[in-house]
Order: structure tokens, then C-alpha cells, then sequence
């Protein structure tokens, strides 16, 4: 299981470090509303953070 | 109004409206509109008319009446003074337009509308504010799918903010070739250096660039289209956008030129002289308190001298070729709510028509030539001699075929900014850079009014263009 993850995990980074341009026919808008989702996600795995910082860090 | 069944001249710049397309008539401003883009338009202007789009941080929307004719419904604005392009702007002035979309955006969805697109071009500036003027833009949102104009607001606003925070790039000229518009993969590559631990790039770029090549390998295009994202998820990446534009205010910076009114060697008495010559010879033509329509700074620096003329004329075109000092006189326009508009352009490369068959985007001679009433070309003749090489004879007849007036500032070759630009040149080449020589071009072009040498040894000259070379 873990090697599995590594790999995946590898292989994102492998392509987030890779300039190579995309391919003329693919759209960089696409992916757009998958994009919004993903943001969304990431805003409020943010927002939870902050939150669980805010309850359990708060000065008495 | 009945002579609206002569033919129409459509502005070129919106064919790509499938909702109608903006014609001008007798000075005004109108929209034809198709079918489809009427019932949309009754809808947004509903919204307007209800004053909910009022009472903006950044900016408003154009005020717009529907009228009633024989031939049909059309649209008519509020006629805008002045148009400049995104590719013009300062930096203050694109964070402006940027803000002022998101702001926008998001008191649309909450009354159930949304901006289909997100184009700086449907974005003017009046008085230093950003003017929505593109109602057919604002639709109802009947399905809530997500922002479908992220995309554009990515590539128009965020990424060349995001490289002129990061790269220092503050000239949006470099993006003219585009018409403003930094492509995904081009801001990943300029962006490729910012640090990683930059959670803005990382959400606006990285991931954009790694869903692009996803959707690529893993096909995702099938899945693209069946998804919808829910309305609280859109607002709350507006408002994740909104933050992060906060973090990308322009910072005030300190460019040579910026500097130069108050480093240079004008002494305190030369300029009260210049400030006196000016006041005296702007107030004695525009005597009946009758402001120019439009005046023209070239050279215009941090604003000194346009917000000088703002007080004789309506609306003040400033050129200026550094974004920084041309972002001062923005902030200036804004603060004062004087109607300046400044352009980040060099006076030898004025912006070229673009676009589509060179209709799209017109180009500064189209906008403005012969329409300017006034202009101010106040120490910039030898820059434009000596540096640019430009012909006196040429400068001066330029000068004549864009504006009707003229106060021009003579710098003779004894001055000592003119001797630091002949450093290293041969002084021969520039035998006709003479005052008699340049009084003669003068005159053969325009009728010479007042004349005054300041202490300093340079001369102001007020001038009209000669009646035989005037254009009605």
C-alpha cells in the first residue's frame, strides 16, 4: 500500500516540476471546473485548520 | 432618433458579442440587440435599475436605458470619455479592475446573476474609477456550474500581477502582442522560480498547470462537462481570490523617472515661472470658463503638470513611458477624482491597432488624433530629438496632426539634461536642433502666441495650429 502511495505521490511531483510545455490542442482553461472544486477543497481544509488552531490554541 | 434608420456604423471591437453590437449615433452610445440578448439585457437592467449594483469599493456599473424604437429595442449608455486598453494601464489601475470584477462577481451571485466572461476590456476608467460597461456581460445564473469566466480573470488580471509582484514586471506593454492576456503555461514558465512555499502560486498556477496535463493523460474532459460546483464553493474562491489580491497591492516604487521632479535641477523660481507661464496661457485660452474638451500630457512624469491642465480641460490623456511615475498620477486621478488618464506608452511607440484584421483594439492615433485640444509637451523635445532621433520637423508636425493647441518646452543644447543626451554622440548629427531653426518649423505649422525663457535658459512657447493645416 504504502510503496503504491509513494509512487502516485512521486509521480504528481514529477509532473508539477516538469516545464515541458502542454500540448497545443489541450485547452489549459480545461480542467476549470474540476479546478474550482479543488480549490474549494483546499479553502476549506484552510478554513478547518484555522478553526482547529482558533479552539485549541485560544489564550485562556 | 428617427435618423436611426440610416445605416448603422458598428464599432469593429464588438462582433464577438453574440447579444448585440455597439454602434455610435449623434454622440451617443447605443447596443443593437438580438433577441436572445434582449431578454437577457431586460433582466440585467432590471438588477441596475434596482439600485442593487450600487455603492462599490472599486468601482460601478455604466448607467443604461432601454429604448423604444420603430426598428426595434436598443440599449443605450452613458457615453464614456475616454477608453484605454489593459495593456496601457498602470499596475494600480489593473489591481483596480481586478477587485472590482471579483467585487462584482460576487454581489452577483448573490442576487442570482453571474459575469459570463472576464475581460479587462469590458472595464473603463472615469475619474480614476473602474466603470463595468459591458451590461450584456451580466446574465441570470439559472444553474449554478461555477465561474465560467475564472479562466479569463486568471489569465487577464491575476498572472500579471502575480509576475509583477514576482519578476518585478510592472510594464503590461510586454503582454500588447496578446492583447493583455498571459497564457497559463506562459505565467507557469515566468512563474517557474517563485517560491514554492507561495500558496497563490501554487493554488493559481502549479495546480491549474498539473489539472492541464491531468486532463490530458487521464482524459478528463468526459468528467469536466458533468460537473457542477456548488454556489457557497464559488463565492468562497472569489473571496480566497479577493485575498490574495489584497497581498498584491502595488507597492509604491521609487524608478528614476518617479523621482525626477523632485531630484531634477528645475529651481524652485523656474518652475514657479513655468507654473505662472502655464496657469496664465491655459486660463487665457479657455477664458469663458470653457475647459478644453481633452488635453494631452506627453512625457507627463508623476502628473505635475496634467494635473495642472486638469483644471482647464475635462479629460487629461497622460503619456507617460514609466509604469511607476504613471502610476502616480492614477493614484493621483483617483484620489483627487480628476479625469486623468495615464498611459504607460513611449511617445515614439504609441499602441498599434490589434486584434482581429486591426479593427479590434484601435490604436492611440485612431482614439485621439485630431481630437485632442490641447497638449503639453513640456521637457520631452529633446528626448525625442537627441535619444529617439526623431526629425525636428517630424516631432512638430506630429504635434500638429493630434492636437489644435500647443505648449511646448524648448531645451536648447547648453542645457545641461541635453548635455548628459549628447554624451557620446556626435553633435553634428543633430545641426538642425537649433532654437531659430525650431522657431521657423514652428511657425511654418503654428501660430505662435506667448513665448517666455525661464531662468534656467529653457523657453515656453504657447501655439495654435495654423488654420490652413486644421482639420475640421
Amino acid at each position: 500500500m504504502m510503496p503504491s502511495l509513494f509512487w502516485i505521490a512521486f509521480s504528481f511531483a514529477l509532473i508539477l516540476m516538469t516545464e515541458s510545455s502542454a500540448n497545443a490542442y489541450v485547452d489549459p482553461g480545461s480542467g476549470s471546473m474540476l479546478l474550482q472544486l479543488i480549490l474549494g477543497g483546499v479553502g476549506s481544509v484552510f478554513l478547518a485548520i484555522k478553526g482547529f488552531r482558533k479552539r485549541f490554541f485560544r489564550k485562556k | 432618433m428617427n435618423s436611426l434608420n440610416q445605416p448603422l456604423h458598428y464599432d469593429p471591437a464588438s462582433f464577438k458579442d453574440p447579444s448585440g453590437r455597439i454602434f455610435y449615433h449623434e454622440g451617443k452610445v447605443f447596443r443593437s440587440l438580438t433577441s436572445v440578448g434582449l431578454k437577457k439585457v431586460e433582466a440585467a437592467l432590471a438588477l441596475l435599475e434596482s439600485g442593487q449594483l450600487e455603492n462599490f469599493a472599486h468601482g460601478g456599473v455604466i448607467e443604461s436605458s432601454l429604448l423604444d424604437l420603430p426598428t426595434g429595442k436598443v440599449l443605450e449608455h452613458r457615453l464614456l470619455s475616454n477608453i484605454t486598453y489593459p495593456y496601457e494601464w498602470t499596475p494600480s489601475q489593473l489591481h483596480e479592475a481586478a477587485c472590482f470584477t471579483v467585487e462584482l462577481q460576487l454581489r452577483l451571485l448573490k442576487l442570482g446573476f453571474t459575469l459570463k466572461d472576464a475581460s479587462p476590456f469590458n472595464i473603463a476608467f472615469e475619474k480614476g474609477k473602474a466603470v463595468f460597461m459591458d451590461l450584456p456581460s451580466i446574465e441570470p445564473d439559472e444553474e449554478v456550474q461555477g465561474w465560467v469566466g475564472l479562466r479569463d480573470f486568471f489569465e487577464y488580471f491575476l498572472y500579471p500581477l502575480l509576475i509583477a509582484k514576482y519578476l518585478g514586471l510592472h510594464h503590461f506593454r510586454f503582454w500588447m502582442a496578446s492583447l493583455g492576456r498571459v497564457k497559463l503555461t506562459e505565467a507557469g514558465k515566468l512563474l517557474s522560480r517563485a517560491p514554492f512555499w507561495s500558496a497563490s502560486i501554487f493554488k493559481y498556477v502549479r495546480l491549474p498547470l498539473l489539472l492541464a496535463r491531468l486532463t490530458t493523460i487521464l482524459n478528463l474532459d468526459r468528467i469536466e462537462s458533468k460537473l457542477k460546483v456548488p454556489a457557497p464553493i464559488v463565492e468562497s474562491n472569489l473571496e480566497a481570490i479577493m485575498t490574495t489580491l489584497r497581498s498584491l497591492v502595488p507597492k509604491a516604487e521609487h524608478s528614476f523617472w518617479s523621482r525626477y521632479a523632485s531630484e531634477c535641477h528645475y529651481s524652485d523660481s523656474a518652475r514657479i515661472e513655468k507654473h505662472a507661464f502655464l496657469e496664465s496661457e491655459l486660463s487665457r485660452m479657455t477664458l469663458n470658463g470653457a475647459k478644453f474638451n481633452l488635453g494631452l500630457d506627453i512625457g507627463a512624469n508623476t502628473g505635475e503638470y496634467s494635473e495642472l491642465l486638469s483644471r482647464f480641460a475635462s479629460s487629461v490623456i497622460s503619456i507617460e513611458s514609466d509604469s511607476d511615475s504613471a502610476d502616480q498620477i492614477y493614484k493621483m486621478a483617483r484620489a483627487k477624482s480628476f479625469d486623468v488618464h495615464p498611459i504607460v506608452s513611449d511617445f515614439t511607440a504609441l499602441t498599434p491597432a490589434l486584434g482581429w484584421a486591426g479593427l479590434e483594439r484601435k490604436s492611440f492615433l485612431q482614439r485621439w488624433q485630431g481630437k485632442i485640444d490641447m497638449t503639453l509637451a513640456l521637457a520631452v523635445i529633446h528626448h525625442l530629438r537627441i535619444d529617439a532621433n526623431v526629425p525636428l520637423a517630424m516631432i512638430l508636425d506630429q504635434l500638429g496632426e493630434l492636437s489644435h493647441h500647443l505648449i511646448i518646452e524648448w531645451v536648447g543644447m547648453e542645457d545641461p539634461k541635453c548635455k548628459q543626451l549628447l554624451r557620446g554622440r556626435d553633435p553634428s548629427i543633430y545641426q538642425d536642433y537649433d532654437y531659430p531653426q525650431f522657431i521657423n518649423l514652428l511657425r511654418d505649422r503654428f501660430d505662435i502666441h506667448q513665448s517666455c525663457t525661464l531662468s534656467n535658459g529653457r523657453v515656453l512657447i504657447s501655439a495654435t495650429k495654423k488654420a490652413t493645416n486644421r482639420k475640421s
